[in-house]
């Protein structure tokens, strides 16, 4: 620690050309910055269901809202993402899946199969009663 | 950080192991649950089985989301000071935001 503003530092982000697996590093840590903030949601959606009908029935509509809707959406997607590319990463770690190739797709992967997954979640639940 | 990598390392791969299936079990639920009045809620949280596995995700959760803001206050805040505060604060928020949610748990298995 005492060392460290005399450590070497990499350069930063906009040195770099995209790519899809630099892309999904920095969505992996944006999304956990997200489920920061979508933590004090769950923590206020379950505390207000264990004070009272009121405070559950006015989180409720405040979730249904269509900023709450879009908000919600949002944190889905964000875990779904998380998720996926957390497992990509578990992966890394027991040393697998290094290959540019294999790399690229299974970057590819994590946004593609976190945006369908989103939607399938989403579909499910306004088919299926989400509606009250 | 310094010298405490290892164990960090280690406890951000557990708890992420930990939460992979108890997400989709819970993702999966609230997809089930997303109708439900306050007390059909209460009632399925209640049950063992539900809380026991909502109770281990919400604390794997918070250790984990602990653990990740640490290392992006590591990297970005090269104060010694302020990030000293930061990782202070960081600590101070996610128990705090834990026990509230762990303690609405287990409140909703006693009020039922």
């Amino acid at each position: 620690m005492a060392n460290h503003a005399t450590a070497p530092v990499s350069p930063h982000l906009q040195i770099w050309r995209w790519t899809v697996t630099m892309a999904a590093s920095i969505f992996q840590r944006a999304t956990g910055v997200a489920q920061y903030a979508g933590a004090i949601l769950l923590t206020i959606w379950l505390a207000s269901a264990a004070m009272s009908e009121q405070a559950f029935n006015t989180v409720q509509s405040l979730f249904a809202s269509p900023l709450g809707m879009i908000v919600l959406v949002g944190y889905s997607w964000s875990i779904c993402f998380h998720l996926i590319n957390g497992v990509r990463f578990l992966f890394w770690d027991a040393g697998y899946g290094f290959k540019i190739k294999t790399a690229n797709l299974t970057g590819w992967l994590a946004f593609g199969g976190s945006i369908v997954l989103t939607a399938i979640i989403w579909a499910i639940v306004l088919v299926t009663g989400g509606g009250n | 950080m310094a010298g405490k990598g290892t164990p960090h390392f280690i406890f951000q791969r557990v708890t992420a192991l930990v939460m992979i299936p108890l997400t989709i079990w819970f993702v999966a639920s609230l997809i089930a649950h997303a109708g439900d009045s306050r007390t059909e809620l209460m009632e399925w949280i209640a049950h063992w089985h539900v809380a026991v596995p909502l109770s281990i995700l919400l604390l794997a959760g918070f250790f984990h989301m602990r653990l990740g803001i640490e290392v992006i206050i590591d990297d970005y805040i090269h104060k010694p000071d302020t990030r000293g505060m930061l990782h202070f604060l960081n600590t101070l928020f996610s128990l705090i935001l834990g026990a509230i949610a762990v303690w609405s748990v287990v409140a909703i298995t006693l009020i039922v």
